[in-house]
């Protein structure tokens, strides 16, 4: 009798399948049906979570304002203007390319990540309340698309283009592919999040480094209309938090740059979390849940 | 022929001459259940579609494809309740050559092992990855696949045990 050991087993293996026939016609032509439909469903997908932001590139929102010259900017202290070879990513090579979710985890929900925010912002300032939404795409994550995307805003006061703070979060980001020339100080708009980095307004910019390996960037705009604070963190597990308050017409934003730095430089920003905490923000008030119109013009996300 | 409709082509031809070696790894990683292989196979397939541009740019679509196929598995087996089909209601005739007996046997035992314990052995043994290519695949450590490769290793003899008469007779 033969040991079943590891060269027994390919054997073994070859010969139990190695010739099984399948329909091939059935198995082509059904791949492509769904592939079809899963492409459909990532623009549909990707244009819900883009609208959020076609309003803010229309400077109809907490999140936006026009590009960007760069010129006559200063270079934050300790920092450089990134772009290519100024500072190092972390190397993403060995993320997995299908993340799951741990094992006793969910996703972060709308109301979750509006609580993490309320955790972060000191409690004293003004809150007019919550908007939120969460885009989540199960099959292949890219950047800006998923498998997790959301967006929180919290307003000074209670109207859409008012003064507050933004936050938008990407799991998948490390998968873009010119990082380097997002994290940059003549960064114009991501095409993929339809974020615009720096601005007409940004007039002093860095990138820098963190001890954990992260990319920081830090942009602060000159006192004046859609005056603005950003602070943006990739992460060495992928993920993308970007942290912007915004003022309106002539009015300081609402919270500082330090403010915004310390907001993307905690680690309470998870994707995954124990279901406790979704649970516990459903006590979150005043909340509301973006719901994302498709914005066609948008939704051209695939490169082929 | 525009842009477009190349890609298209070049994905159907493709997925037809890989198609057969996919389904036969979805049907050692489902454990013999065909229905399930015929699902798993066409959604990985459907992800390589939708995705393309990048699959077509990989060094290279085969390990690609197969590790976006052990993925999807692997998610749907922690998605899903329903535990596969034994290998006995499979439809016998698009078996082809080799022993039924022998069969049934290994993909039985297989289905007995936990999912990602199969999708080690699988990588391994059918698709002779090493142990790094394996934990690159599945997102484990090297160590982890080496301490999996063994138990589940150890686990099928046992299982096979009685049958271990017809995997030494073809």
């Amino acid at each position: 009798m033969v040991r079943l050991d590891e060269q027994e087993l390919t054997r073994v293996m070859g010969e139990a399948v190695g010739g099984v026939r399948p329909a091939t016609h059935e198995l082509v032509e059904g791949a492509t049906r769904r592939g079809r439909r899963l492409k459909a469903r990532r623009r549909v997908a990707y244009s819900a979570a883009a609208c959020v932001l076609a309003g803010v590139v229309a400077g109809t929102s907490l999140l936006g304002s026009p590009p960007v010259s760069g010129d006559g900017m200063r270079t934050l202290p300790g920092m450089t203007d990134g772009g290519p070879g100024e500072v190092v990513f972390p190397d993403f090579s060995r993320l997995p390319d299908s993340p799951e979710v741990p094992p006793g985890k969910e996703p972060l929900t709308a109301r979750a990540l509006a609580m993490t925010l309320d955790q972060l912002l000191p409690q004293n300032s003004e809150n007019a309340g919550y908007s939120a939404q969460i885009a989540t795409n199960a099959d292949e994550g890219k950047a800006g698309t998923g498998p997790f995307d959301g967006i929180v805003l919290r307003q000074v006061e209670p109207r859409t283009a008012g003064p507050g703070v933004g936050i938008r979060v990407h799991s998948e980001f490390h998968r873009t592919t010119d990082m380097e020339t997002l994290f940059s100080c003549k960064a114009g708009m991501d095409k993929r999040t339809y974020v615009y980095a720096v601005r007409t307004e940004t007039k002093s910019c860095g990138v820098r480094n963190l001890d954990d390996g992260s990319v920081l960037m830090l942009l602060e705009s000159a006192p004046g209309s859609r005056a603005q604070h950003a602070a943006w963190r990739l992460r060495p597990d992928g993920l993308l938090i970007i942290s912007q308050s915004t003022g309106m017409g002539s009015a300081e934003p609402p919270h500082s740059l330090a403010e915004m730095e310390q907001i993307v430089s905690s680690d309470q920003w998870q994707v995954y979390v124990d279901p406790e905490v979704n649970e516990r923000a459903n006590q979150l008030e005043p909340f509301h849940e973006i719901r994302g119109e498709v914005a066609p013009r948008l939704a051209r996300t695939e490169t082929d | 022929m525009g842009r477009h409709e190349e890609r298209h082509e070049e994905f159907r031809e493709f997925a037809a001459t890989r198609g057969a070696r996919l389904f036969r790894t979805a049907l050692l990683l489902t454990g013999g259940d065909w229905h399930a292989a015929e699902d798993l196979v066409q959604t990985a397939l459907g992800k390589a579609y939708a995705s393309w541009s990048k699959v077509r740019r990989a060094d290279n679509r085969d390990a690609y494809v197969r590790s976006v196929l052990v993925r999807t598995h692997l998610t749907q087996r922690r998605l899903k309740s329903s535990g596969e089909r034994p290998a006995s209601e499979l439809p016998e005739g698009a078996y082809g050559d080799g022993d039924p007996a022998l069969r049934v046997a290994l993909l039985q035992a297989l289905a007995q092992l936990p999912p990602r314990d199969r999708a080690v052995l699988v990588l391994r043994y059918w698709e002779d990855r090493s142990v790094e290519q394996t934990a690159a695949e599945l997102g484990l450590r090297a160590g982890t696949v080496r301490n999996r490769s063994m138990s589940a290793l150890a686990k099928l003899r046992d299982l096979l045990d009685g049958d271990r008469e017809s995997l030494t007779t073809i």
